[in-house]
């Protein structure tokens, strides 16, 4: 009998022993992840669109993180776009008041290291400053096809979001 | 290995049975995560703490778990190391973790770990544990940091990109971006391999014939067996 009943007792013991620990440790550490999440966020918003203040948006639209105003008038989504990597790009696409592109930037990005990460660049970025529509985004990056894609998608997706906010 | 003392226990693991560039284990982070310095030193030392971690509670709990059970014990104990290591580099480090991304929560199934449970943690006394983990995870560090050093340097032109210490060498560098991608990874492990191998002068395996081959008796394809015994003669 006792090598059938011991066995799941044990194992039972040590599940529930490190699921303590770990419930332990979370209290410990959840406070500091969610700033660190805040953080991240804030610190990229302030790379792409400079020194201000940015508040966060009751909006929600499909697709999209989160919602941002900055100080400067431009409304900004975070959005997290499919590249050659489910989900590899999250970009943050801030649209001026006349629907226009004000910034593009890059949040993180898992796209093939040197191939899909040239959407990265500064330089790609720039040019979709002052877009209206799709016909105003820089052309595709040859061998980065599935990545440039993706962030069209999702400048495309945030102008959508814009104009659609500007309706109701 | 008593006789060797607890010493051997740490520095083993550092070259002679380095467990990368000898035992070819956990060559998943080892090729996914070395393409920057940076990544590889904080995946080697996430991996060192879980080692360490999971080293010491199995050996502690060695003469408790059941046989039947010790796998999924295991499983559960190093996850949670695991687990713990994520929650504090995304409360601190939350650029590490993001860049090592599902390689922390894969460390769970790095081999090395569960083979240094299997081989080492589950008959030998706690002390003697800890040490092999330290050194394994040592070994480990070494390893990822030798290849994401090359690899950075050849393929980014940088070295510690995104720390205080970072070097970027000028733009004129010449860079060859297919070490920033596995197909680099794995000419730089190869290399490395082949560098350990001869620095432990570890002996290519010899070839065995018929003769030594333990299938000789039962083996109907094989007719050279009688003519290999008497070569070996």
């Amino acid at each position: 009998m006792k090598h059938i009943i011991l066995p799941p007792i044990v194992l039972t013991v040590v599940c529930a022993a490190v699921c303590g620990l770990l419930a332990a440790v979370n209290a410990a550490t959840s406070d500091k992840i969610a700033q660190a999440e805040i953080n991240k966020v804030q610190k990229s918003l302030v790379t792409v669109f400079g020194e201000g203040t940015y508040t966060e948006q009751p909006q929600s639209f499909e697709g999209v993180t989160a919602v941002y105003r900055s100080d400067s008038g431009l409304t900004i989504y975070d959005i997290t776009a499919d590249g050659y990597a489910k989900g590899g790009i999250r970009a943050l696409v801030g649209i001026n008041t006349d629907g226009s592109i004000g910034a593009v930037g890059i949040v993180s990005c898992g796209e093939t290291a040197g191939v899909g990460t040239k959407v990265t660049e500064k330089d790609y970025l720039a040019q979709f400053a002052g877009a209206k529509d799709a016909s105003g985004y820089p052309d595709i990056i040859s061998k980065a096809t599935f990545s440039s894609n993706g962030l069209r998608s999702a400048v495309q997706l945030a102008q959508d979001c814009y104009a659609k906010e500007g309706q109701s | 290995m008593k006789n060797k003392g607890y010493l051997h226990e740490f520095t083993k693991g550092l070259l002679k049975e380095n467990p990368t560039l000898v035992g070819l284990l956990g060559m998943c982070p080892t090729l996914a995560v070395t393409s920057q310095a940076f990544n590889a030193l904080g995946m080697g030392l996430a991996t060192m703490f879980v080692l360490v971690g999971s080293n010491l509670m199995i050996s502690l709990l060695r003469k408790v778990i059941p046989a039947t059970v010790k796998l999924p014990c295991y499983i559960v104990i190093i996850a949670g190391f695991v687990t713990i290591v994520d929650f504090l580099l995304h409360g601190f480090l939350p650029e590490l973790h993001e860049n090592l991304g599902t390689f922390l929560s894969l460390i769970t199934v790095n081999c090395i770990i569960l083979g240094r449970a299997e081989m080492f943690a589950s008959k030998n006394p706690p002390l003697p544990s800890v040490l092999d983990g330290l050194g394994m995870g040592a070994g480990f560090t070494l390893s990822l940091l030798a290849i994401g050093t090359i690899r950075e340097i050849l393929g980014a032109g940088s070295w510690m990109a995104g720390t205080p210490i970072a070097i970027v060498f000028p733009d004129a560098f010449p860079t060859l971006s297919i070490f920033s991608s596995t197909a680099g990874g794995f000419l730089t492990l190869g290399v490395l391999v082949a560098l350990a191998g001869l620095l432990t002068k570890k002996k290519p395996p010899a070839e065995v014939g018929c003769a030594a081959c333990p299938m000789a008796g039962s083996c109907t394809g094989c007719t050279a067996a009688p003519e290999g015994k008497e070569e070996t003669a």
